[in-house]
This record gives structure tokens, C-alpha cells and sequence, in this order.
């Protein structure tokens, strides 16, 4: 190559960021579910309602920075068949910025490490899938600046979204950041908007140790829980619509470590973009308080000693502020230990105390692995203490004792068996699950699954899943399944 | 793009390139005992061409090929490989492709495939994602209020004689399912053609054909596509032998099982003879324009909807003669014969009274003539005249009514010229319609045509109820700089030749380019001037857009007002909802009062449009 080719190369790469071909990636993804019900009627073991999900997905690099992404789906069950869009976007990217266009995808997530302000599962506008519009660009690392901004549609109801994040690094561990949120809709009398802004930061104190600090005020016309109250007065301040939290994490003392922090939400904070402080979901109002944590490694064992408790004081009680103020604390204790050839056990004790009364629960955990199997026992008393006489207590099913299983046994390479099973044992009765499933594996790509039962009730960690311990009227479901899957 | 990447290839030393002594396939593998090049030219054989291995562990050949099109592949140790620093690849073995012109240098050769997947499979399409912002005026403050993503995806499937093309096409606002708040995604159109030469052409929803009638007198353009709906399909055969071209064309309309036949006979290339014959044939239910010999309403003041039965034969002869390189004389001379049988239904289009009403049921004929010339002065300057006139005749079949007759007339005269950097046009018509005064207006609004009546002229139709005259004049100046580019066009429209304009619609504006960014400004302006529709008044729309080409087509775009696409829409919508408003004969003028005034008033609400639209493009 000569000189005079030389130049004329680097024209052309210069101005055409067009060298490559535009590349279209095709992948997909294939289920299938064909299940059988002993309880169908009129015919037991009746295969209805057979399933096929087919998902196709375009990845297309025209130009260099430049990407478009588009998913299909193809599902056709027992009511139709229907082709239809899953997820959209087309994205520019740089080496310190990034935009896109996106439809139907969780864009949504954006830091609040202490008053979790954006929930993803509440900013997407989900029904069945996320189905808000719009668009999202993100910088970094501009002299020293990053930042967020997101606008976007909802599509279940008339309203839009707005986020943004705005702040500056100082050093590689310490930032400030500036967060504005707002939620508006068409339903109802005007003006209809949530609005949060917030103030963030952090800074490393040296070693493992942080300090955090996050700061937030709301407007929610339509929202007015609580009459001016002294205890959320700061002189001229009125903080009934603010949130704060501090904390520090972790401080670190011989084999003690230690994390802690202090809060005060109001009771007319409000947040439609988190579960947190939104009136249909956690609901967190009006309340001050404070969160301790130690972990203490014992020497020279691979043993753990955990301590967390969780203190606060409010008014709130869904959906009402009482006019007198009650303690809730939170005390849970855990002693980990793992022992040589690969088991380890847990023993915990949680305590939930409030104006409503005091649940107090005992767990003991063992689980055992090797190449070939892995089990896990369970054994959990909830609700210690509480005794129903053959009734039936307000706000709880009584002290009942929880047994639980589960076994994964590697019979081939390619063949694998599960299993969970679990018995309950209350005060005026029994209940039990049970959910077993092969896995066929013979090649990278695809999966063959029998399935007995119905996993629902106890994949929340077995007997800790609510839809187990809190639901007396369990009982194994007759069911077969069979799942195919296929990636390409 | 691809070429480009080619060429690129080339200088690197990587991939063929062309050499005094033939074409030179080269091909890196240090760690390869044996290469060997086969293709087309040397049938295939995968031992009879072997390659030499230099120092660094390339393998290279230098052949002599034959001009045209040649595919190959590497024999690597026995086993066919491609050649990876080709991205051409073709047929269903994914071979490599090269082109080789009459002097040995390659030609770039346009891809089959973009997919990894498979070299007969090329997906292309275009990709619109858009935000739309806007002053809530109730509440005082900016809100998103739109936002839309529109996808296309093409897919290509090319098998030597037989190409398949199909689109998939999803838009998330006009699209959305509002029960289930899913998506669907539709096959929008497909293609299928078979040979080159001859060539058998089906297809589905996409125009396949442009008819290379000078006037398009009688013409295929589609007719299914739209206003009536996107169900089309059909098949079609055309033929080139020697000086002659033929086109056989059928269509059909799915949903209401219509059929449309098109042919076209052509002789000559320089001076051209052609015939052009076309059949439309079917049943329409449901029109929303009434029939001449009922001016009903129903009880709420809603149209009666009309079924109709159309046989409709036209027929054409045209000519063109090249005396030069740069003159053109083309004539043309059609007609038509349309029978149109109507019949009354209830407004939602049921059939409960059909029977009732067929005693109404009419037949309408049509007949169209049309004489024009066009004269091509110098190479950029055309000079055209026309003269066209369609009657419509109605009879009843059953009932004792009087004869009537809708004529309409045009004479159009017009003129362009290219310089270059200066380019200008005009164009003067004067159409005349000659109905019976109790005609409603909203029939001849939509049987005279909406590209005979441009939208600021629409206040002249039927401005006097039993003769209607118009005129028009039309003008297009652009003149360009290097970067620069202005243009002012419009349109004036008279009620009589001598009469002061009633109405007029000016354009002005100015398109900047510098580097990647593209400005584009316009000023448009709307006039009524119509005392006798107690309508006068002036509005102004201004639109501004901000470009970025991205890449050659990638573009990012911010605009403020309202886009001129989104103005089209909306005068469709208008027509759509003018032909609505009451057409009986004691509303008539009045109605000509109001179309002015709503006009007017439409105006004024598009000028108050100051929302600011992002949107980004890409096609690949």
C-alpha cells in the first residue's frame, strides 16, 4: 500500500461509517406446554389448553453505534392464535452517551440506594410485559457528570412519565446527584401529577465504610393523609410531604461488621414510581425510625452471626392515620455455619411486633451438596406462641409447624430429577405440596420437562413461601405437564 | 455500502482484486496443508485449481475469468469454505460472488443476504420511533402527548428465477388493541414473481405495476389500495418481445370480492403506440355518498348509505412521437362506459330495507374523454395542454324520473423548466361543472375527484348552485445555492376568469445544509375571500425541522408545528367529514356558509399547533 492509498483509506473511514454489512442477527426462542388435569371435568386427565409460544428476535447493526432491536411473538393456545409485538427500540451509543427510542421495554431503572424511589415494575406501566413508549438517554463521565433523563407514555392508561438524574462524581467513590421525577395522568379532576425530587450522595469514608445520604420532597395534589403535625415540623419546615434516610455501611471492627441507618418518610410522601410510597402497594407512610445491622465472623470457622433489627414509629395504618402514634420493631437473629463435605445449616428467629400483636418465627435450615445431589430440609415454627384454642385468631392461622424438602438428584448428564415437598401441621388442621419434575438436557439448546404438581406453592424457598405457610387449604394438585423448550 | 466495503477490502490486500494477469484470490490460513479454488469457471472441480502459500501463511491464485458474474469457494483440506473476506455470498450453498467486467477489473456485485443465517434471506426495512410534545392549555405546562413506534421489515428471498417478498409491519398507536393492549403484527404486503422475461408476477396489498400511459387515462393505480382498504391481490404477466411490451393484470378485492382487469399493449421504443383497456367489476356496499335521485336523510340527519354495482369499461389509445432527442408529442383518447346500480340500506349498512328501496335503484354511464399534448421545448422545459371532459348519466329503472346529466370540464395549461439551480412551474385549470341545482354538493365533491379540486379551491364547488365555474393557478419556484435552497409555491382559485381569487394557499420557505445537519423552514399561509359565504380571513402555519443524518440512513429529527404529512392527514380527515355534513337541498347554501367558515376555523386550530416532535428514522 502506498502513500497515496493511505490518505484515501482513511477518507473513506472517515466518512462512511458505513463499512460494515448491515448485519440482521434472527434469534428465537420456542415453548411449548401441553398439560393434563386429573381434576378436569367432564373427562379426568383431559390434555387442554396445549400452548405454543414462539419468540423472534431481530438485533440489526446498520451502522456503526447504531442498533435497532425488534422481538415477535407468536402464541397460540386453547383462545387463538396471534402475532404480536413484544419489545422495540432503536439505540445510539458512544463511548460516553447513549439514546434510544424503546417501546414495551424496562428502561426504567435509574439508582436510589436508600429510599428505592424507582421501582422498575412500577415506572414500566406492566400488564403482562412493560408497555409504556418512550425515550431514554443516559451520559457518562462528562468532565466528571453523568446523567439520566427518561419521557415516556403509558399505554394501560392516559398519563406520561418523567425521570431524570443529574450528578457529578468526586473521585471514584463519591457522588451527588439531583433526581426529579413526575407521573402525570388524564383521570380526574386536574391538576393530576406526582412529583419527586430528591437529593443524593455518598461519599467513602475509607476501607468498606460509606456514608449515604438521600433526601426527598413530594407533590401529590390528590393526596392529603395528615393534618400539620408538630412531630414533622423542623422550625418554619413543614416535612409531611419529605422522605430521609442515612446510612452508614459497613464499619468494621475486629470481625464485626456493621451497618446502620435513620429514616423519616412523612405522611404525605408519596411516590407513584416506587412500591414504597405508593398508596396501593407498601404504603411506607409516616414513619421514623431506625435499621441496625451486625454480622460477626467467627474466627477460624466458616460460622456467621447475624443481627438486624428495625425500629420505627408511626400513625399509619392502612389506609388510615390513627390519632395516636404505635411502635413497630422488627428483631431477627441467624446463626450460618457450613461444615466440611458440603453442607451447611441456618437457624434463624424473627420477630415482627407491632399494635396488632407479635409474631414471632423459628427457622431451621440444612442443605447438603455434591457432585451428584443436592438436599435441602426445612423445618419452620410461625407464629410461635399463638394459640387459637380451635379458633381462628384475627391476623394470623395460629402457631403452625412447617416441614419442608427438596432433593436434586444429576441421574445422567442430560438427565436430571427435582423434587419439593412439604407438610403442614396447625392448630385445626394439615396441609401439604408436593411438585416433582424431570429434566431432559441432551443438547445446549433445548430442554424437555415432566412436571408433577403444581410448583406455585412452595418456589418462594419452600415452607417460606406465603403461598404455603399463610394457606391452610393447600393440597397437591393432579397435574401433568410436559414444557419443551428450544433456543436458536 | 457494501461496494464501498469492497473496495476497501480490496486496498487492504484482502479479498480478490484485480491484477494485469487476472483476477488474484487470496485466502489467510497459516496452519492449512492444502488450498485449492473452485467455482464456476472451472466446474466446480475442488482439486483442479491449488493455491500457492507465501511466507506469512496466505494462499493465493491468480486466474484468468471471463466477464460476468462468477461464484466460488475455497477447498481447505477438503472441506468448502467461503471466502471471509468476501461478504457477497449467494444461492443456497452460500457461495462467493464476484463480478468481472469486459476490461478484468471486479464491479461491485449488490448482496443477497445480510443474515448470518442464510444467503438467500435479505431483511431490510425502516424503523420510526416519535415523541410528541405539546403546551396542555388547561393546565399551562409542556406534556408528552404522542408517541408512536412504526416498524417495516422486509424480507427478500432470492432462488434464481423465483424472488419472494414479503413485509411484516407493526405500528404501537394505530395498531394497539385497546381490549388487550397487545400489538399485532401483519403481514402488510407480498410478492412472488417468477422469471425475468417473461415473468408471472402474485401479489398481496402492493402495487406491482406502473402504467407508462402518458396521462394515465385509463391506468391502474390500484384502486383497492385506497380509500377502500388494504385488501388487495392479484396477479399479473408481462412479456417484452422485441419492440412490443405487454401487461396482463387482474386484481381483486378481498372483502368484497370486486375484480379489476388491466391490459396494456405497447409498440416501439422512440415512437410509441399504445392501448390500454381496463374492466372493473363488482359490488360496493355501503358507500356513503347518496345517489343523485335521493336527497334522504334519515330521522337523526345522518347520509342514507348506498350499495352499488359497478361495471365500469374503459378504454384508451395513445401515441407519442420524438421528432428529436428533446421534443415529445404525445396524444391520448379514451372512454368510458360505467353502469352503476344503487340501492338503499340502513345506516349501518345492513340490508333490512333493500327490498323496500329497490324501486330506487338507478343506473348511472360515465363517458370520459381526454385530448392532451405535451411538447418538450429544450431538454429541461415541457409545455403541456389538455382537455378533458367526463359526463355522468343517470337514469331510473323503475321509476318515471327525468334525465340528469353531471358534466365536468378541464382545461389545464401548463409549463416547467429545470436550470439547474433555478427550477419553476405553473400550471392554469379551468374546470366547469354543469349540474342540476338540486345535485348536493358532498356528490360532487366526491365524484369530481379530489386531484381536480386542490383543497383551497374546495370553497368554489357549488358556489353557484346551477353552473359552477372555477378556475385555478398553481406555481412551484425553487431556486438553489450551494447549501441553500429556497421555494415559494401555491395556488389561487377563482370563482369566474375575471373575478378577484376566492381563495389562495402560499408556500414559502427555505431548506439549509451544512455538513450532517439539514434546517427546513416554511411559512404557510391560507386565504379565503369570499363575502358570499360570509367568509374572509387570513392564517398563517409556521414549521421549522432540525435534521442530523447519523448516518447515510440514520436520521434524527426535531420539528416544531405541525409536520406536513400530519397536515395531509388531516385534510383527508376533513373531506372525509365535510362529505357529512347534510345534503339536503334546503340546506345547500347554508352549507357553502359554513364549509368557509370551517375552514377557516380548521385553520386557525392547525396554526395554533406548536407542538415539538422528536423522531428518529432508520432503513437498513
Amino acid at each position: 500500500m502506498n502513500h497515496r492509498v493511505l490518505p484515501l483509506l482513511w477518507l473513506l473511514l472517515a466518512a462512511s461509517p458505513v463499512l460494515e454489512a448491515s448485519q440482521v442477527s434472527l434469534n428465537g426462542y420456542y415453548e411449548g406446554e401441553f398439560v393434563a388435569d386429573k381434576g378436569r371435568t367432564p373427562t379426568p386427565w383431559n390434555l387442554w389448553n396445549p400452548k405454543n409460544y414462539f419468540e423472534l428476535k431481530f438485533t440489526i447493526h446498520p451502522y456503526s453505534h447504531l442498533e435497532a432491536f425488534t422481538s415477535l411473538n407468536l402464541l397460540s393456545n386453547a383462545n387463538d392464535a396471534r402475532l404480536y409485538l413484544n419489545q422495540f427500540h432503536l439505540s445510539l451509543k458512544t463511548s460516553r452517551s447513549e439514546a434510544l427510542l424503546f417501546s414495551r421495554e424496562d428502561r426504567f431503572w435509574m439508582d436510589s440506594p436508600l429510599l428505592h424511589l424507582i421501582q422498575t415494575d412500577r415506572a414500566r406501566d406492566d400488564n403482562w410485559g412493560p408497555k409504556a413508549e418512550g425515550f431514554r438517554g443516559d451520559f457518562w463521565n462528562l468532565a466528571g457528570f453523568f446523567g439520566t433523563g427518561i419521557l415516556y407514555k403509558f399505554r394501560t392508561f392516559r398519563g406520561e412519565g418523567y425521570m431524570a438524574r443529574l450528578g457529578r462524581n468526586f473521585g471514584p467513590q463519591n457522588y451527588l446527584a439531583w433526581v426529579y421525577l413526575k407521573k402525570d395522568w388524564h383521570v380526574g379532576p386536574p391538576p393530576t401529577y406526582n412529583e419527586v425530587t430528591a437529593l443524593q450522595g455518598q461519599w467513602h469514608l475509607g476501607g468498606a465504610t460509606y456514608f449515604r445520604l438521600e433526601a426527598a420532597r413530594s407533590l401529590h395534589p390528590q393526596v392529603r393523609l395528615a393534618e400539620p403535625d408538630p412531630a414533622w415540623r423542623l422550625g418554619s419546615l413543614d416535612l409531611r410531604n419529605w422522605a430521609v434516610e442515612a446510612e452508614i455501611r459497613y464499619l468494621t471492627w475486629h470481625h464485626f461488621k456493621l451497618a446502620g441507618s435513620v429514616f423519616a418518610y412523612g405522611p404525605n410522601f408519596t411516590d407513584e414510581f416506587s412500591n414504597r410510597f405508593n398508596p396501593s402497594f407498601d404504603h411506607e407512610f409516616d414513619r421514623r425510625g431506625f435499621y441496625a445491622e451486625a454480622i460477626y465472623l467467627l474466627p477460624y470457622r466458616a460460622v456467621n452471626l447475624i443481627y438486624k433489627t428495625r425500629r420505627f414509629r408511626t400513625r399509619y395504618q392502612h389506609p388510615v392515620m390513627l390519632d395516636h402514634a404505635y411502635t413497630t420493631w422488627w428483631n431477627y437473629g441467624e446463626i450460618y455455619a457450613e461444615f466440611i463435605g458440603g453442607v451447611n445449616a441456618k437457624v434463624s428467629l424473627d420477630s415482627w411486633k407491632d399494635n396488632l400483636g407479635t409474631w414471632n418465627h423459628f427457622l431451621f435450615e440444612v442443605i447438603g451438596e455434591n457432585r451428584a445431589m443436592r438436599v435441602k430440609l426445612q423445618y419452620m415454627i410461625k407464629d410461635i406462641g399463638v394459640n387459637t384454642h380451635g379458633r381462628e385468631v384475627e391476623y394470623s392461622l395460629g402457631q403452625r409447624h412447617l416441614f419442608g424438602t427438596e432433593l436434586r438428584v444429576n441421574l445422567t448428564p442430560s438427565l436430571q430429577f427435582y423434587g419439593r415437598a412439604a407438610w403442614g401441621l396447625g392448630t385445626f388442621r394439615t396441609w401439604e405440596s408436593v411438585f416433582f419434575q424431570l429434566a431432559y438436557r441432551r443438547f445446549q439448546n433445548t430442554e424437555v420437562f415432566l412436571e408433577y404438581g403444581e410448583p406455585g406453592q412452595t418456589d418462594g424457598n419452600l415452607v417460606q413461601d406465603w403461598d404455603f405457610s399463610d394457606n391452610p387449604y393447600v393440597k397437591p394438585v393432579d397435574r401433568l405437564k410436559v414444557l419443551v423448550k428450544f433456543w436458536f | 455500502m457494501i461496494p464501498n466495503l469492497l473496495m476497501l477490502l480490496t486496498l487492504l490486500g484482502a479479498g480478490p482484486e484485480a491484477t494485469p494477469d487476472g483476477i488474484r484470490f487470496t485466502y489467510y490460513d497459516p496452519t492449512a496443508r492444502q488450498v485449492y479454488l473452485a467455482g464456476d469457471f472451472n466446474n466446480w472441480d475442488p482439486t483442479a485449481l491449488p493455491m500457492q502459500r507465501d511466507d506469512k501463511g496466505t494462499w493465493w491464485v491468480v486466474v484468468k475469468l471471463s466477464p460476468g458474474r462468477h461464484e466460488y469457494k475455497f477447498v481447505v483440506d477438503g472441506q468448502w469454505t467461503a471466502d471471509p473476506a468476501n461478504p457477497i455470498t449467494a444461492g443456497a450453498y452460500g457461495n462467493s460472488v464476484i463480478q468481472v467486467d469486459e476490461n478484468g477489473n471486479l464491479v461491485p456485485v449488490l448482496p443477497t443476504s445480510n443474515t448470518p443465517m442464510s444467503s438467500l434471506v435479505y431483511v431490510h426495512g425502516n424503523l420510526l420511533g416519535f415523541l410528541k410534545t405539546a403546551r396542555d392549555t388547561v393546565e399551562n405546562r409542556f406534556r408528552l402527548i404522542d408517541t408512536q413506534a412504526d416498524l417495516k421489515l422486509d424480507f427478500n428471498v432470492t432462488l434464481d428465477l423465483v424472488n419472494l417478498w414479503f413485509r411484516l409491519r407493526y405500528n404501537t398507536r394505530q395498531n394497539l388493541d385497546t381490549t388487550t393492549r397487545l400489538i399485532p403484527v401483519r403481514v402488510e404486503r407480498a410478492r412472488a414473481t417468477l422469471g425475468h422475461n417473461p415473468k408471472i408476477v402474485t401479489f398481496y396489498n402492493r402495487w406491482v405495476y406502473e402504467s407508462p400511459e402518458p396521462f394515465r387515462l385509463v391506468g391502474y393505480e390500484g384502486e383497492f389500495r385506497e380509500p377502500f382498504g388494504r385488501d388487495e391481490q392479484g396477479l399479473m404477466f408481462q412479456a417484452e418481445p422485441g419492440p412490443w411490451k405487454a401487461t396482463l393484470l387482474y386484481a381483486n378485492q378481498i372483502s368484497t370480492d370486486r375484480d379489476l382487469g388491466y391490459l396494456r399493449v405497447q409498440l416501439g421504443r422512440r415512437h410509441r403506440v399504445g392501448l390500454s383497456v381496463r374492466l372493473l367489476d363488482g359490488f360496493n356496499r355501503a358507500n356513503q355518498v347518496p345517489s343523485p335521485d335521493s336527497l334522504r336523510n334519515d330521522s337523526t340527519g345522518n347520509l342514507i348509505h348506498f350499495n352499488l354495482y359497478d361495471r365500469d369499461w374503459t378504454v384508451a389509445l395513445d401515441g407519442t412521437l420524438r421528432p428529436t432527442a428533446t421534443v415529445a408529442l404525445t396524444a391520448a383518447v379514451g372512454r368510458g362506459i360505467r353502469k352503476r346500480i344503487a340501492g338503499e340500506s340502513d345506516v349501518d349498512g345492513t340490508y333490512s330495507r333493500w327490498e323496500r328501496s329497490h324501486l330506487s335503484w338507478t343506473q348511472a354511464r360515465r363517458f370520459r374523454w381526454f385530448a392532451g399534448l405535451r411538447w418538450q421545448l429544450k431538454q429541461h422545459h415541457v409545455l403541456h395542454l389538455s382537455l378533458e371532459q367526463e359526463r355522468h348519466t343517470y337514469d331510473s329503472l323503475f321509476l318515471p324520473l327525468p334525465q340528469r346529466r353531471v358534466t365536468f370540464t378541464t382545461w389545464t395549461l401548463g409549463d416547467s423548466s429545470d436550470l439547474g439551480r433555478l427550477r419553476w412551474s405553473w400550471t392554469l385549470q379551468r374546470l366547469t361543472i354543469q349540474a342540476p341545482d338540486s345535485l348536493p354538493w358532498a356528490y360532487l365533491m366526491a365524484f369530481s375527484g379530489y386531484s381536480r379540486v386542490p383543497y383551497f379551491a374546495w370553497p368554489l364547488v357549488g358556489v353557484s348552485p346551477t353552473h359552477t365555474v372555477e378556475a385555478s393557478w398553481r406555481w412551484q419556484l425553487r431556486r438553489e445555492r450551494p447549501g441553500l435552497a429556497l421555494f415559494y409555491h401555491g395556488g389561487l382559485a377563482f370563482a369566474g376568469l375575471r373575478t378577484a381569487p376566492l381563495s389562495a394557499v402560499e408556500v414559502v420557505g427555505m431548506e439549509g445544509l451544512w455538513r450532517k445537519w439539514r434546517l427546513y423552514a416554511e411559512h404557510r399561509r391560507f386565504t379565503l375571500n369570499a363575502p358570499d359565504l360570509e367568509a374572509k380571513g387570513s392564517v398563517g402555519l409556521w414549521y421549522a425541522e432540525l435534521r442530523y443524518h447519523i448516518a447515510p440512513r440514520a436520521t434524527l429529527n426535531l420539528s416544531w408545528g405541525l409536520r406536513p404529512w400530519d397536515l395531509n392527514n388531516e385534510y383527508r380527515n376533513r373531506r372525509a367529514f365535510l362529505e357529512q355534513q347534510g345534503v339536503t337541498s334546503s340546506l345547500l347554501y347554508t352549507n357553502f356558509q359554513r364549509l368557509g367558515k370551517a375552514m377557516l376555523t380548521a385553520e386557525r386550530a392547525l396554526a395554533d399547533d406548536r407542538s415539538v416532535t422528536l423522531w428518529a428514522e432508520l432503513s437498513f
